[in-house]
C-alpha cells in the first residue's frame, strides 16, 4: 500500500490534443479515490499514466516515495481492472489469476496457495478450469478483480469496471467493491463517468472536466459546496437548476423578486438551486412563478419541468403534484439552498442570505 | 473555456503507446526500414539490372546504380519477342474470365443463398467437393476434354487456344461459395420488399443484391484476375505456339532464348510485372480483404 | 404475410408468370440460375475427377483413342519407381522447410507492422507487394540473384570471403534456392493473414500483460502466439497444400534438375503425362498426391483443433 501523487502532470498528444493539464492530486495511503467526469475529460488518461501504459509529457508521478515516470508498468507494483476486463481468452480462470504471479517467478506452491485463496474469497472455485468465454459478465468481472488483487499490489486501479454490467448486477458489485476495500484497504483509484457510483463508492472524489481538476473533496462536500457550475451540474440527479439572472441593487432577481445577495460589482450571476430544494407553495406573494411544461411521475415522487424567467427548471415534488401543462406554479426555497456562480467563469460565489 | 478538442477516453487509449511529438519519430522505423529493404531488394535489383548495359551486368563488384540508364533495353526486349501479343492474349483471357466468373458465380451464388429448389443442398455439396481436388488430378482429363472440344467446337470459331484457356475457367466453385456467403449477409427484407413490388428474381439480383455486393464482387474480380493472369501450368499444357501465348508463357520462352542477356531479361521481367503491380496498387484493399477474410474464417 | 396473400389473390393475368413467392420454393428459377455454372463445373471440374481415377487404371498416351485397362499396374509401378520416390522425398523436404520458414518470417514482419506510426501503410504495402509477383517473375529474379558468376548473392558472399556457389546448378543446393524463392514470394500472403489476425487482438490484453509484469518477449510468447493460433493453422494448411503442389518454380528454374535434384511430385507427373505421354501413370501419381494431401490436411486439422485457441 502506498500514497500516490500526481505533480503537475500534463499529457499532450501529437496533433495538439491536451488530455491532462497540470494535474495535481494526492491520494492517501489506503484511500479510495474516485476520478469522475464526462467522457473524454482525461480521467482514463490519468489512470493510464499512473499505470505506465502511457508516458506523461510533463510532470511527476509518484507511488510511495518513488518517482515512477520511467518505471515499466510491471515494475510499479500496481494492478488494474479494465473496463472490458481484458481477461486472457486462451487461458483458464486459474491461469488468468496466476499469470501475474508467474511472470514474477513466484514459486508454484505459493502461486497455487494465493490463487486458491483469492478464488475462494471471490466465489470462483467452480470456474477455475473454465475459459473466460464460458463465463457470464459478472463472473468475468470477478475474475478480473481477482487477477488484480491476487498480486497484492500497492495501488489498485479500476477503469469503469461496472459499465458493462446490467443495472442490478452493478448495484451488487458496487457493494462487493466497497466491502473488498474495507477488508483489504489497498490504495485505490477508481474511474467512472457515473456520478452515482462516485457518490456511493468514494471516500473522496475528484471531478475532472477537459483535463483540468474541477474540485476534490468528499462526496458530500462536493455535493453541498460545488466549486463551479460544472461540478454543480454534474453531481445530483436531476442536475441542479442553473439560471442566468440579472443583478439589480446588489441582489440577484428572479421573476422580479430578490433571491440572493450578489457582489455589488456584478450585473449578472448564475443562480443555482437543486430540484429537491424547490418546493411548491400556494402563496403567490412569496415565491417565484414557474410555467409548467410537463411532469414525470417516478413512483415515489414527481419531477415537474417548466420555465422560470425563460430558463428551464426542474422541481422534485411530492407525489400529489400533477400539474397540467401551462399551469403557473409558485416555487420557494430556503435561502441556504440557493447558490451563486459567476456568470462569466462559472466559479462559485460566496453566499450570504438576502 | 478553452476551445481545445479533447479526445474521448477510448480514442486516447487507441493512440500509440509510446507516441511522441512530431519531432521525434518512433524507433520502430529503424526496424521497419531494413525489413522493407530486404523484402524489396529482389525487385529493386531487377530494376537496376534492367537499366544496365550487358557489360555492366558482368562487372565485379556489381554495379549498384548504373552509370547511364539504358532505357533502350526496354525497347529491345519489346522487339525481341511479341510482348504486345502476349499482353493482349493475357488481357483477353483474364478479362473474359473475370466477367464470366462474376456473372455465373453471382447467378449460382444467389440461387444457393436465396432460392429454395429441389436438390439445392446436394448440388452445393457436390460442387464444393470439387474444390477439394487439386488441379493436378483434373488437368490430364481436362486436357483431353479441351482438345476434343477444340477440334469440334473452337477451331470452327477460330478461337482455338484462347478458348482452351478461357472455357475451363469460366466459373469456379470457390467463386460460388464466396458470393453465396456474402449474399447471405444482405438483409432479406430488402429483397422481399422488391419482390412485393413485382420484381422478378433476376431483377432482385441485378437491381438490389449486386449493387450492395460491390466490395465482394471487387474482391472476387481481383482474385480471379490475379489467378488468371499469373496462371502458368494450364497454359503450358495447352498452348504450344508463340502467337497464342499468355504473358507468363511468353516470358518463359523469352527467358529460354535470352538466358544470358540479363539486362534484357530483367527489362522484359519489369514489363511483364508492371500490369499486375498497377492492379495491385489500385486494388490493394481488395487483395488484403480477400486473403484476410479467408484466413480469419479458417 | 398479408401483403403476399393479397397479391396472390389479386394476381393479374399478365403478371401471372411472375409468381410472387418469397420464402417458398422456386425450382425453375433456382435451376435456371445454377445450370450454367453447374454444367461448366460438371464438365471441367467433376468429370475429370472421375475420369482421372479411371485413367489411373488404364494405359494412355493422350493420343491414341484406345486405352487398355491395366488394373493396379500403374500404382504398383509407382511403388517401385526410384525417381518417383526421389520426387516424393524432395516434396517432403521442400514442404518441411517452406511452411515453417514462411510462417516465421510472416509473423515477425506482421508484428513489426502492427503499430500505428506515421507511414505504416507504406511499409505494409511494401510487405504485401510480393503477392502481385507471378511465379515466372519470381523465378527470373532469383535466377539472376543466384547466378553463379554474376549474381549478387555470390558477390556478397565474396566480400566476406566465402567462395562462389553454384546454387541452382548444384544438386545439393538447388532445392534450397527454390525454398528461398518461394518463401519470398509467399511472405506477402503470410503477412496479410497474420496482420489481420493481430489486429483482432485488443490492445487491452497487452496492457494487462504489461501490468502483470510480462516483458516484450514474454508477452509475445504467452499472449500473441497463442491468440494467433487460428491464423497459424490456416496458414499451415494453405501453405502445405501449395507446397505439396509445387510446380512452376521448379519448371522455370531447373526443369527438375540438376540430376532430378529438384524434381517434385507434380513436376514428375507433369513430365510423365505431357513429355513421356504416359497419362495413366501420371494420373495414378496425381491420385497418390491427392490422397496424401487429404491425409496431411486432415492431420493438421486434428492437431490444430487440439491446440488452437479459438475465441468465440
Amino acid at each position: 500500500m502506498a500514497e500516490v501523487q500526481f505533480r503537475q502532470v500534463t499529457k499532450r498528444y501529437p496533433g495538439g490534443v491536451t488530455a491532462l493539464r497540470s494535474f495535481d492530486l494526492h491520494v492517501g495511503d489506503g484511500e479510495f479515490l474516485i476520478l469522475v467526469g464526462p467522457s473524454g475529460c482525461g480521467k482514463t488518461t490519468a489512470l493510464r499514466l499512473l499505470a505506465g501504459l502511457d508516458k506523461p509529457t510533463d510532470g511527476e508521478l509518484r507511488i510511495g516515495d518513488e518517482v515512477v515516470n520511467n518505471h515499466r508498468p510491471g515494475d510499479r507494483d500496481i494492478a488494474m481492472v479494465f473496463q472490458n476486463y481484458a481477461l486472457y481468452p486462451h487461458m483458464t480462470v486459474y491461469k488468468n489469476l496466476a499469470y501475474g504471479l508467474r511472470q514474477r517467478k513466484t514459486p508454484r506452491a505459493e502461486v497455487d496457495r494465493r490463487v486458491r485463496a483469492m478464488s475462494r474469497s471471490l466465489g470462483l472455485d467452480d470456474m477455475l478450469r473454465r475459459r473466460p468465454a464460458q463465463l457470464s459478465g459478472g463472473q468475468r468481472q470477478r475474475v478480473a478483480m481477482g487477477r488484480a488483487l491476487v498480486r497484492e499490489p500497492r495501488v489498485f486501479l479500476l477503469d469503469e469496471p461496472l459499465s458493462n454490467l446490467d443495472a442490478k448486477l452493478r448495484a451488487q458489485v458496487r457493494g462487493e467493491i466497497k466491502r473488498l476495500h474495507q477488508r483489504l484497504g489497498v490504495t485505490s483509484i477508481y474511474v467512472t463517468h457515473d456520478q452515482v457510483e462516485a457518490m456511493t463508492l468514494g471516500e473522496r472524489i475528484c471531478v475532472i472536466d477537459n483535463g483540468i481538476i474541477q474540485q476534490i473533496g468528499t462526496p458530500q462536500e462536493v455535493y453541498d459546496s460545488p466549486a463551479n457550475t460544472f461540478v454543480a451540474g454534474f453531481l445530483g440527479s436531476p442536475a441542479m437548476n442553473l439560471l442566468p439572472t440579472r443583478v439589480s441593487g446588489g441582489e440577484a432577481m428572479l421573476d422580479g423578486r430578490a433571491v440572493a445577495a450578489a457582489p455589488p460589482d456584478l450585473t449578472e450571476v448564475i443562480v443555482g438551486i437543486r430540484p429537491e430544494a424547490l418546493h411548491i407553495t400556494g402563496d403567490r406573494s412569496d415565491g417565484i412563478a414557474m410555467a409548467v411544461d410537463y411532469h414525470e411521475p417516478l413512483g415515489s415522487h414527481v419531477l415537474v419541468y417548466g420555465k422560470v424567467d425563460g430558463s428551464e427548471v426542474v422541481v422534485d415534488a411530492d407525489l400529489a403534484e400533477r400539474p397540467k401543462p401551462g399551469t403557473v406554479l409558485t416555487l420557494a426555497a430556503k435561502p441556504s439552498a440557493v447558490y451563486l456562480f459567476d456568470a462569466r467563469t462559472g466559479a462559485a460565489l460566496p453566499r450570504t442570505g438576502p | 473555456m478553452n476551445a481545445d478538442v479533447i479526445t474521448t477516453a477510448s480514442e486516447a487509449a487507441d493512440l500509440p503507446r509510446r507516441s511522441r511529438s512530431r519531432f521525434r519519430p518512433s524507433p520502430w522505423h529503424l526496424v521497419l526500414i531494413p525489413i522493407t529493404f530486404v523484402l524489396l531488394v529482389p525487385l529493386l535489383w531487377m530494376l537496376a539490372t534492367s537499366l544496365e548495359t550487358e557489360a555492366e551486368t558482368h562487372r565485379f563488384p556489381p554495379v549498384l546504380v548504373p552509370r547511364s540508364l539504358q532505357w533502350h533495353n526496354y525497347a529491345d526486349a519489346w522487339r525481341a519477342a511479341p510482348f504486345g501479343s502476349f499482353l493482349l492474349n493475357s488481357l483477353i483471357v483474364s478479362v473474359l474470365t473475370v466477367i464470366s466468373t462474376l456473372v455465373l458465380c453471382s447467378l449460382a451464388g444467389y440461387a444457393f443463398a436465396r432460392v429454395r429448389f429441389a436438390g439445392r443442398g446436394l448440388l452445393f455439396i457436390v460442387l464444393m467437393a470439387s474444390l477439394m481436388v487439386p488441379f493436378q488430378v483434373t488437368m490430364i482429363p481436362e486436357f483431353l476434354i479441351v482438345k476434343w472440344l477444340g477440334l469440334h467446337v473452337w477451331t470452327q470459331l477460330g478461337i482455338d487456344h484462347l478458348g482452351a484457356l478461357i472455357v475451363p475457367n469460366l466459373v469456379t466453385a470457390f467463386g460460388i461459395f464466396f458470393l453465396r456467403q456474402f449474399f447471405l449477409t444482405i438483409p432479406i427484407e430488402l429483397e422481399e420488399a422488391a419482390r412485393i413490388d413485382g420484381t422478378s428474381r433476376l431483377g432482385v439480383l441485378i437491381k438490389i443484391v449486386l449493387p450492395l455486393s460491390l466490395p465482394a464482387l471487387a474482391t472476387l474480380a481481383v482474385l480471379t484476375f490475379l489467378d488468371s493472369w499469373n496462371s502458368f501450368l494450364w497454359p503450358l499444357i495447352v498452348v504450344n505456339s508463340e502467337p497464342h501465348m499468355t504473358l507468363p508463357l511468353g516470358l518463359t520462352t523469352f527467358q529460354g532464348s535470352h538466358n544470358t542477356q540479363w539486362s534484357l531479361l530483367m527489362a522484359a521481367n519489369v514489363v511483364s510485372l508492371l500490369p499486375m503491380l498497377v492492379v495491385f496498387f489500385a486494388a490493394q484493399r481488395y487483395f488484403v480483404r480477400s486473403v484476410a477474410g479467408t484466413g480469419l474464417k479458417g | 404475410m398479408a401483403a403476399v396473400r393479397e397479391l396472390e389473390r389479386n394476381r393479374q393475368p399478365a403478371a401471372s408468370r411472375v409468381r410472387v413467392r418469397l420464402r417458398g420454393s422456386d425450382h425453375l428459377a433456382g435451376w435456371g440460375f445454377v445450370t450454367p455454372a453447374a454444367v461448366l463445373i460438371g464438365i471441367f471440374g467433376l468429370l475429370p475427377i472421375g475420369w482421372s481415377l479411371l485413367l489411373s487404371f488404364q494405359q494412355s498416351d493422350l493420343l491414341t483413342p484406345s486405352t487398355p485397362w491395366v488394373g493396379t499396374a500403374n500404382y504398383r509401378r509407382l511403388m517401385h519407381d526410384h525417381t518417383f520416390a526421389l520426387s516424393v522425398q524432395h516434396t517432403i523436404v521442400y514442404t518441411a522447410l517452406f511452411v515453417p520458414a514462411t510462417m516465421i518470417v510472416g509473423v515477425f514482419i506482421a508484428v513489426a507492422l502492427n503499430r500505428k506510426i506515421r507511414g505504416i501503410s507504406l511499409y505494409r504495402t511494401a510487405a504485401y507487394v510480393t503477392m502481385a509477383v507471378s511465379t515466372i517473375n519470381e523465378a527470373i529474379i532469383f535466377m539472376w540473384l543466384f547466378e553463379p558468376s554474376f549474381g549478387v548473392v555470390n558477390r556478397a558472399l565474396g566480400w566476406v570471403g566465402i567462395p562462389a556457389q553454384q546454387w541452382l546448378s548444384n544438386p545439393d543446393q538447388a532445392l534450397y534456392v527454390i525454398v528461398a524463392m518461394t518463401v519470398w514470394g509467399w511472405t506477402g500472403f503470410a503477412v496479410v493473414v497474420y496482420l489481420a489476425a493481430l489486429q483482432g487482438v485488443p490492445q487491452e490484453l497487452y496492457d494487462a500483460a504489461a501490468i502483470d509484469g510480462a516483458g516484450g518477449f514474454a508477452s509475445f510468447r504467452t499472449i500473441t502466439i497463442p491468440l494467433l493460433s487460428p491464423a497459424s493453422l490456416f496458414l499451415a494448411i494453405w501453405l502445405s497444400i501449395s507446397a505439396l503442389q509445387l510446380f512452376d518454380e521448379v519448371y522455370l528454374t531447373t526443369r527438375g534438375g540438376p540430376l532430378h535434384a529438384t524434381s517434385v511430385v507434380v513436376y514428375y507427373l507433369w513430365d510423365q503425362a505431357f513429355n513421356q505421354f504416359d497419362a495413366g501413370y501420371a494420373a495414378a501419381a496425381a491420385y497418390v498426391l491427392f490422397m496424401a494431401t487429404l491425409v496431411i490436411t486432415y492431420l493438421q486439422f486434428r492437431l490444430g483443433d487440439r491446440y488452437a485457441h479459438y475465441r468465440r
